[in-house]
């Protein structure tokens, strides 16, 4: 395989707030490469929206990017070195790297023209007092660098594409006009009029109903089969997961709990967090008599449990787990899973962890 | 107070408890002022809507949003007037129940609320929240409600000492909770369940519906279950009502319907939502298009502007209807086209009312004409591909590509919609049919004219 | 975008200890003694609150409290409270006395620190009594005001149609009439030719119900709209509980801002009232009157203008600090 289009090494954002730091991505690494569909999923509050801003560098304060690598191509977009003084506690500082890139050359070099981000939400995308075509247009114009008159005819095109009927006439409509699907889809002719490589999209279709959502992912398939774009798709839906992604990056509490294809994510999942998730949701293809909850909810991401962040409510959690902080390791071919089953660091002799009493602010590390 | 309570009657398990007929909410466009003077359109957020709940069952009322699934709930509750048709809660007439009559028997119907963060009042505590039904039907002292709070909470998997804390500090499937044991506090019949599951998470959402049935098999409840997700619908319904602009397209047993499907507005929903799984192929069959307005919904069928097997026009039904039309109908001697020539006609007539293929690759300038063999070969490439029909309805395909190489979209649109779509029996005549179920015994009411005789 | 994940994360974070209750008195004046401003405010509004109780109470305790002040000075200040005293001839102390800083002036700070009147009543004990008329009527008419306003303002917005046309053409109506005409009509009205400074006190509190009345509709029509006011409604719950449970405790946090603030108004509208010759009539020490008077001699004693200025400004001060203050804690969106 050749070079990724996307690596994402070890990334951390942390979030400073009155009562601590919360480190809301906690070393999280994915690749993306050329024309696949790379999926991004988990509960509210994994920390999937922070790890694609933070990939983009949009992490606003109190946020901050720490720790870890981006790199897209041959562009570093995050990096960090040890500085040559140490801080206060003796660790090595980070400082930024060289070869990062300026906040200038991210958003005249990168944002838009060579990575595009979509929104969950299209209306708060638009700006209610512009048209629709001018917003397009303008976008197409500013990132691909064109005369206003091609930019235009341009933007026609895109919203034909995305298929917006009587494009030429809607062109001078105001996104209050448009349908929240039509509108989902000037943004993704927007992102796709600038010709990125690197699609990110954030819960694109969560607040949109099912045949227009259907009408989407239809149009993104589309789009990857003609212009070879690659997509990192954030959802919370596994169906969506199943329906388009080619890999899929599992997110718990800041952290990947598993990573590999769709088919094995899905056929031969390897972490028991992905299994429970799996086995909670309800099926539309099938009756189901029984769905099995993941008890509990996920615990704030300030005071993460101590060893493996789910064992407090995974059902094959033993003592081991409350001690090791797993990594991911290697289950398959492409396949991760961050459990320690699929290590050799005494899961299977360690007792089973009675549920009860294992409330996660009272769970102590090993001393 | 006991005497509208008193005409309740007695409802067995399995009896129908509540008969909704002809239910109809329009409501007005603009409100304002001056609204009336000026006269508003009417919005038909439901129209003419009947189905009846039966004790101890779920059923659930599924579609898309803007579809008035919500404001049936509400009519059916007498949250909003209704404008027409009739709803009896255990033989009680509620529409011709005036509000402070109606107010005794809203004890017996309680509502669950889509929005866990807005449905609690965010300055109480979760004790009072919970007694204020009781309360409000002077039920038990002030000890007891206590006493009945504390054990809701137990009731609905939660703690008892929540009951000093401030809703905020719970999470959304724990607030949904609470606002299960406010519902459950007054011993109802009926509860509405308005997307009670859809702002939470997945792995929590499991929680609460298991919670929910888990309260219907002890106490007997009824739920009325509003969703736009089918999946939920097919884990905890038993039966199933689709509405589609106001309509209902169809209402069946859940595994009639999930298996069966009758309407072809159904079987796009089915179709559309992504299964969990990679190795199901799913077809998406997306549909075409957007809801129309609910301020002039299509005639007959509502979903015929974006129906796939609209029915070919035939010349009797349009001389049974008399159409306002006939002038350009009047010309076809009759349709007979084949399926396959049907199914390209009807999409070049959509094409051509929405624009959705320019007639030479680049677009147009607005006053420039393209010569109509050009037109002719476009359209043949996008559309027939070989298989035009012959004969009037041939006739009428060549006058609008005539009217394409003019320019004249809006025109060529108008001759074909009027000569294909408002000529089918689907535009003609609202259907209604039940047919035939293939699993379970229940009826099967399908609102699409492809089960007429 | 991640603040917004930060934020559900957080709320999510199911029934925690810790978490802080953003609701309720409590966590409100815990919020407003972390801020500064805030405190200030509230220890200005304490210190004028203390003087006026304090004077209201008893002159004599008083004396003890501002020892500084000899009773001849007292009795000079509040000739109206028929309090005994031992020097009943005040026209032996020179009248329009500058302060004790001042060239001229009395010279000695525990000698009519501040000068004294142009009836050569000591300044600064008629300033401390001034307190009591501009803290009742700021306080009077600002409640009278706000529990009108708030009443006609939630039912017209909480039921709408004709009865909110009905009340707000009537709220508009008194809009339209300019604040000091419509005081000063109000108070010839009622109290024809001896104009005292509670009618003054009602007739500000009209002009402020449509303030209160449009402010507590505009956030009532958004309550009305959340989920628990319907849920409650669905539940059998009558309309007046729902008013008074639900929907005016949850669109009041504004008001109670709006109120502080109004409370420095009154006061500017009461000594403008007094300036006039509508309000406190002399000899009841007043702000505003005093002004009335000072500004004859406003080349010869410019002090006497100046204190009564002072006075006046520094509560409305800190009641706007205040208001300030509480406008941030009541909202839940800075945090």
């Amino acid at each position: 395989m050749s070079e990724p289009l996307l690596t994402v090494r070890d990334l951390k954002t942390q979030f400073y707030t009155d009562r601590g730091a919360v480190r809301a991505v906690d070393g999280v690494s994915f690749d993306v490469e050329q024309g696949e569909i790379v999926g991004l999923v988990g509960e509210s509050g994994a920390g999937k929206s922070v790890t694609t801003s933070s990939i983009l560098r949009l992490v606003e304060e109190p946020g901050e990017v720490v720790g870890g690598k981006v790199r897209y191509g041959d562009r570093t977009l995050v990096g960090f070195d040890e500085a040559a003084v140490a801080d206060e506690d003796g660790r090595p500082k980070l400082v930024h790297s060289e070869e990062m890139l300026s906040n200038r050359e991210m958003r005249e070099e990168v944002r838009g023209n060579e990575i595009a981000i979509i929104f969950q939400d299209p209306m708060e995308s638009l700006n209610p007092v512009y048209t629709v075509g001018g917003q397009v247009r303008e976008f197409i114009q500013i990132n691909r660098d064109m005369s206003k008159e091609e930019a235009r005819e341009e933007a026609i095109e895109m919203l034909r594409r995305v298929g917006i009927p009587e494009a030429e006439d809607r062109y001078s409509d105001y996104p209050h006009e448009f349908s929240g699907g039509m509108r989902q889809r000037v943004l993704i002719a927007m992102a796709l009029g600038c010709r990125p490589n690197l699609i990110i999209a954030d819960e694109p279709t969560t607040a949109l109903d099912v045949t227009v959502e259907g009408q989407i992912l239809e149009l993104v398939d589309d789009l990857v089969d003609e212009f070879d774009t690659s997509f990192i798709w954030v959802t919370h839906d596994m169906g969506v997961v199943a329906e388009i992604c080619d890999r899929v990056n599992v997110m718990y509490l800041g952290r990947i709990v598993e990573q590999g294809p769709v088919d094995e994510i899905f056929h031969d999942t390897k972490h028991p967090y992905t299994e429970a998730l799996l086995n909670s949701i309800p099926r539309p293809d099938r009756t189901v008599s029984d769905l099995s909850p993941i008890k509990g909810t996920m615990p704030g991401a300030m005071n993460p449990p101590a060893g493996c962040r789910f064992h407090p409510r995974c059902p094959d959690a033993r003592r081991a787990c409350r001690e090791v902080e797993p990594d991911l390791l290697e289950v398959g071919l492409d396949h991760r899973s961050a459990c320690i089953k699929h290590g050799e660091v005494g899961y299977w002799e360690s007792e089973p962890l009675e549920h009860t009493e294992a409330q996660p602010e009272t769970v102590e590390g090993p001393r | 107070m006991s005497q509208t309570t008193e005409r309740l009657d007695e409802v067995e398990t399995g009896e129908p408890i509540l008969e909704v007929e002809g239910l109809t909410k329009y409501f007005q466009s603009d409100s304002g002022f001056l609204a009336g003077l000026f006269g508003s359109d009417d919005v038909k957020a439901v129209d003419d809507v009947s189905f009846e709940l039966r004790r101890g069952e779920t059923l659930a009322l599924v579609g898309e949003s803007g579809c008035g699934k919500s404001t049936l709930a509400r009519a059916i509750l007498q949250l909003i007037e209704p404008t027409a048709g009739s709803v009896r809660f255990k033989g009680v007439e509620l529409t011709e129940t005036g509000s402070r009559e109606l107010r005794p028997l809203r004890r017996d119907m309680q509502m669950i609320f889509q929005d866990p963060q807005s449905s609690l009042n965010p300055r109480m505590k979760v004790g009072p929240i919970i007694e204020e039904p009781m309360k409000a039907h002077d039920m038990y002292d002030a000890a007891e409600r206590r006493e009945r709070a504390k054990e809701l909470l137990e009731r609905v998997e939660l703690e008892r000492e929540y009951y000093n804390r401030y809703p905020h500090e719970f999470s959304g499937g724990q607030r949904q909770r609470i606002n299960l044991a406010r519902a459950m506090s007054t011993d109802p019949e009926l509860i509405v369940c308005d997307e009670p599951v859809s702002a939470l998470d997945v792995s929590v959402q499991a929680q609460v519906l298991n919670t929910m049935r888990d309260l219907q098999e002890e106490f007997g409840f009824t739920y009325l279950m509003i969703s736009h997700d089918l999946s939920v619908v097919r884990y905890i319904a038993d039966r199933v009502a689709v509405m589609y602009l106001g309509h209902l397209a169809e209402l069946a047993e859940k595994e009639e319907l999930f298996e069966n499907p009758g309407h072809p507005y159904t079987e796009a929903l089915l179709g559309a939502i992504p299964v969990p799984d990679p190795r199901v192929a799913n077809a998406r069959g997306t549909l075409e298009g957007d809801v129309p307005s609910p301020i002039n919904p299509p005639s007959g069928c509502r979903f015929r502007t974006r129906c796939p097997v609209l029915v070919q026009p035939r010349r009797a039904d349009i001389d049974a209807h008399e159409t306002s039309e006939e002038v350009d109908t009047a010309t076809l001697s009759e349709y007979g086209m084949s399926d396959a020539e049907w199914e390209r006609t009807l999409a070049f007539t959509r094409g051509v009312r929405r624009r959705t293929f320019a007639l030479r690759e680049g677009g147009l300038d607005e006053e420039e004409t393209v010569s109509r063999s050009e037109v002719e070969t476009v359209v043949e490439r996008e559309f027939f591909d070989g298989t035009r029909p012959d004969g009037d309805p041939g006739r009428v395909v060549e006058e609008a590509i005539a009217l394409l190489s003019e320019g004249a979209w809006g025109e060529a649109g108008d001759l074909l919609s009027t000569t294909f779509e408002e000529t089918s029996i689907c535009a003609l005549e609202r259907p209604r049919y039940t047919i035939e179920p293939q699993y379970g015994t229940g009826t099967h009411f399908a609102a699409c004219h492809h089960h007429r005789e | 975008m991640a603040i917004g994940e930060q934020q559900t994360r957080e709320e999510d974070g199911g029934a925690d200890d810790e978490f802080e209750a953003n609701v309720g008195w409590r966590y409100t004046l815990g919020r407003i003694k972390s801020d500064t401003t805030a405190r200030f405010g509230l220890a200005v509004i304490a210190l004028v609150l203390a003087v006026t109780v304090i004077t209201a109470i008893d002159t004599h305790l008083s004396r003890l409290t501002f020892g500084a002040l000899d009773d001849y000075m007292l009795a000079q200040a509040a000739p109206m409270l028929d309090h005994p005293t031992r020097h009943p001839d005040p026209g032996t102390s020179e009248r329009r006395m500058p302060p004790f800083f001042v060239d001229g002036g009395s010279g000695s700070i525990t000698d009519n620190p501040l000068g004294t009147d142009e009836a050569g009543r000591d300044y600064l004990t008629r300033l401390i009594y001034g307190t009591q008329i501009s803290v009742f009527v700021g306080l009077t008419a600002t409640a009278i005001g706000m529990g009108v306003g708030t009443v006609v303002g939630a039912v017209s917005g909480y039921y709408g149609g004709w009865v909110d046309d009905v009340l707000m053409r009537f709220v508009e109506s008194l809009y339209a009439i300019p604040a000091l005409v419509l005081v000063i009509v109000f108070t010839v009205l009622v109290s024809g030719n001896n104009p005292d400074i509670t009618y003054a006190a009602v007739g500000v509190a009209i002009t402020f119900i449509p303030v209160f009345a449009r402010l507590i509709r505009s956030r009532v029509l958004s309550v009305r709209e959340m989920d628990y006011v319907e849920a409650a409604r669905a539940t059998g719950v009558k309309d007046r509980d729902i008013l008074m449970r639900h929907v005016i405790p949850n669109s009041f946090a504004p008001v109670l801002v709006l109120a502080t603030l109004q409370i420095g108004v009154t006061i500017l509208i009461v000594a403008g009232l007094s300036f006039l010759g509508y309000g406190a009539q002399p000899p009841t020490p007043d702000w505003g009157q005093m002004l009335n008077v000072s500004h004859q001699y406003m080349l010869s004693n410019p002090w006497m203008s100046v204190w009564p200025g002072v006075a006046i400004m520094i509560t409305i001060f800190g009641f706007n600090l205040f208001g300030d203050g509480l406008q941030d804690a009541l909202d839940p969106r800075i945090k």
